[in-house]
């Protein structure tokens, strides 16, 4: 072999060795990008391929009544899911799942088309649905448990315990007020998965377990409830009235036993009504109140020392207060009546003369007093003011208004609030839905306790008013009211509705309404009913009277309170 | 003769330290030997412990997976009878029947019964002279 060969063939030796380190260098370099330089990202990417995170949704909490009755629950359903990656005939599977869930085909083979690893086929299904859907084993389709709210008594208390959504999220109501504690915390699940999205029992698995949502326990009793929303109903759909409301509460407490609104929906349904359904009027809602508002004026006169329960007064047929003249609902000559028949018998002239005598400052301060214009505080959102025109705004004639109701505006909450303080000797306390709040268990967490009363009026004029009140249902305008066995303390509203451009009155429409407490010895209910624009008969006397008496005979009897009358 | 002799005769020290290494060399085979044996017997039982310890725990593991969701179908078998219960607890379901099939019907009048006792009342007409008539019965 000659020099220069042997040159050569050290030289391809060298070549050949030089592009084996290169090679070798080059993987090295590679490596050395994946293991160490990349070496996080790739560990995250292969994480994210393996390692799912499932949330885990709290179980939410119950809603009860006072008696421990259930008002609402949840209960586990199954909802069906896909991904539309591992579905090899989208159009096969869309037919067979559309036929046993009854929804057109092209709405699941629009989502089994998409381009994503996830789409819900259908949510919150039937257990004999899901079973089926299951016994078809398809590849691509899963399932995954979720609870769903369930009223068991449909329409009972539904304006007051509202609905949730979807998602188990608070849409009105108390579900809307007290999310917070329903709700609870949702957990998380990471759980190492196949490339089918099978879990492997032995691969990672780490539990953030959910916080369940509390129960809470409502001051609304079941019986009262279901009896103020079948009065209520029967009496609107009997005057053919547009809607009306009902509150019953415990005076000394503030906790109401009942709240029912007309129109009413079934919970369970919620979707299929229209949302006007939905508002708790009671509480929402506000109405020029005409002459419950007597009972106001009167107690400030009273309270006052301006006039006493006997004292006389010749009120003529009319009174002209600016340019508007103020007349009686019922005709009649001049004639003497004591404070007590003005508010028994209703008398606007009457009501506008202690009125004028207390003085527009005066007046304004008592309603003040007694909540109007202002919210109560009840746990329950979206709660109307009302509206009472500070002094410095009233015209010359709001003086010949405001006294009987007419001006002005509040909700039948206070109204009822208003009442209340004269059941409860003068104390106004704040009205309230919740009772307690406890765990799952049943452990109690928080007892809600009456709040302390303020007090508004002395205990003798409160007991002067009470006996007032009494002879509306005994001599006055209330007489349907009366209760066989009790004695019975209301007043009587029958107010025009004013007109839709705030100018005027609307001829024909009224609201009709009847707010009561019973016994009077020692009131244990008080209650308000009022009816929107009923047709044929409009008094308060002849419409609302007869329900709070049918309503507050039942609940006195539900409660097993003694008569006070012999 | 003398040399055989020479080579038949060995001193009895250099005998004895062949005898050793021969001893010690059959030792360390035999050591070997068994901790060879050792290592073929104790490697397959634990992969066989090993397999089995994995073994046990899918079967565990799959078992418990079982059992969640045997609870899970109770505890939604249990919601759904508390349901049942609630619905069946409903006053208008129970008025439904109460009217409709048994035939009750709504009071039209309830009379209430005083019953008078003696020492309640002679207790109260006590307190009505102590606090200046301000109870009424």
């Amino acid at each position: 072999m000659s020099a220069k060969s042997r040159k050569w063939g050290d030289a391809r030796l060298f070549f050949i060795i030089f592009a084996f380190l290169l090679g070798f260098l080059v993987i090295v370099a590679r490596l050395i990008n994946i293991q160490i330089v990349k070496a996080k990202e790739y560990e995250s990417l292969a994480k994210k391929q393996r390692i799912r995170s499932i949330e885990i949704a709290p179980r939410r909490g119950n809603v009860y009544d006072r008696n421990d009755d259930i008002l609402a629950t949840s209960i586990d359903t199954t909802t069906v899911y896909a991904n539309p990656y591992f579905i090899k005939d989208a159009e096969s599977v869309a037919a067979q799942i559309s036929q046993i869930l009854g929804i057109e085909k092209k709405i699941i083979l629009d989502k089994l088309n998409k381009d994503c690893g996830f789409v819900y086929l259908a949510r919150k299904i039937g257990q004999s649905e899901s079973e089926r859907i299951k016994a078809l084993q398809i590849e691509g389709v899963y399932f995954l448990r979720e609870s769903k709210r369930c009223y068991p008594c449909d329409e009972l208390g539904s304006h007051v315990i509202g609905f949730v959504g979807v998602d188990n999220e608070g849409l009105t109501g108390l579900e809307m007020f007290y999310d917070d504690i329903l709700k609870g915390l949702s957990g998380h699940l990471l759980v190492e998965k196949d490339p089918k999205g099978r879990s492997i029992s032995t691969g990672v698995y780490e539990l953030s377990p959910s916080t369940e949502g509390k129960n809470i326990y409502l001051t609304i009793d079941k019986d009262i409830q279901f009896k103020a929303q079948a009065e209520l109903n029967g009496c609107v759909e009997e005057y053919g009235a547009k809607s009306g409301n009902a509150i019953v509460i415990k005076p000394k407490t503030g906790e109401i036993l009942a709240m029912a609104s007309y129109p009413s929906f079934n919970l369970n349904e919620y979707g299929e009504v229209n949302s006007s359904s939905f508002r708790n009027r009671a509480v929402t809602d506000s109405f020029e109140p005409g002459s419950t508002i007597k009972m106001i004026i009167g107690a400030a006169a009273l309270e006052e020392r301006i006039y006493k329960p006997s004292d006389v007064f010749r009120l003529p047929s009319s009174i002209k207060i600016a340019d508007r003249l103020i007349s009686e609902s019922h005709a009649r000559q001049t004639e003497d009546f004591t404070l007590t028949r003005i508010i028994a018998e209703s008398s606007n002239v009457g009501i506008v003369k202690i009125g004028q005598k207390l003085g527009k400052e005066k007046i304004c301060d008592y309603l003040s007093l007694f909540g109007f214009g202002q919210k109560t505080g009840i746990d329950f959102p979206g709660e109307a003011i009302g509206y009472v025109p500070p002094s410095e705004q009233w015209s010359g004639s709001t003086i010949g208004n405001i006294p009987f109701g007419q001006g002005m505006s509040a909700t039948s909450l206070q109204v009822l609030q208003s009442f209340a303080i004269i059941a409860n000797d003068g104390l106004q306390v704040k009205p309230c839905l919740l009772k307690k709040i406890t765990d799952l268990n049943g452990k109690t967490i928080k007892e809600v306790m009456p709040a302390q009363g303020k007090k508004i009026l002395s205990s003798s004029t409160a007991q002067q008013m009470k006996e007032i009140l009494e002879k509306v249902t005994t001599d006055g305008t209330g007489k349907n009211a009366q209760i066989a066995g009790y004695r019975v303390a209301g007043k009587t509203g029958t107010a025009q509705k004013p007109g839709e451009n705030r100018k005027g009155y609307e001829k024909g429409k009224y609201v009709a309404s009847f707010v009561g407490f019973a016994p009077i010895e020692e009131p244990q209910l008080a209650i308000i009913i009022v009816i929107d624009e009923p047709k044929g008969n409009i008094y308060g006397g002849s419409i609302a009277a007869p329900v709070f008496k049918n309503l507050t005979e039942f609940s006195l009897r539900h409660l097993k309170i003694n008569p006070d009358k012999d | 003769m003398q040399t055989a002799r020479k080579l038949a005769y060995k001193p009895k020290k250099e005998q004895a330290k062949a005898n050793l290494r021969l001893i010690t060399n059959d030792r360390k085979r035999g050591l070997s030997l068994s901790f060879l044996v050792l290592v073929f017997a104790i490697l397959p039982t634990s992969v066989m412990f090993n397999a089995t310890q994995q073994t046990l725990v899918t079967q565990g593991a799959i078992e418990v997976e079982n059992l969640k969701n045997i609870l899970e179908e109770e505890q939604t078998y249990n919601q759904k009878l508390i349901v049942e219960v609630a619905k069946l607890k409903s006053p208008e379901r129970i008025e439904k029947i109460a009217l409709g099939k048994i035939g009750m019907i709504l009071p039209s009048s309830v009379n209430y019964l005083k019953i008078i006792d003696k020492k309640i009342s002679e207790s109260k007409l006590a307190m009505k002279n102590n606090d200046g008539g301000s109870f009424r019965d």
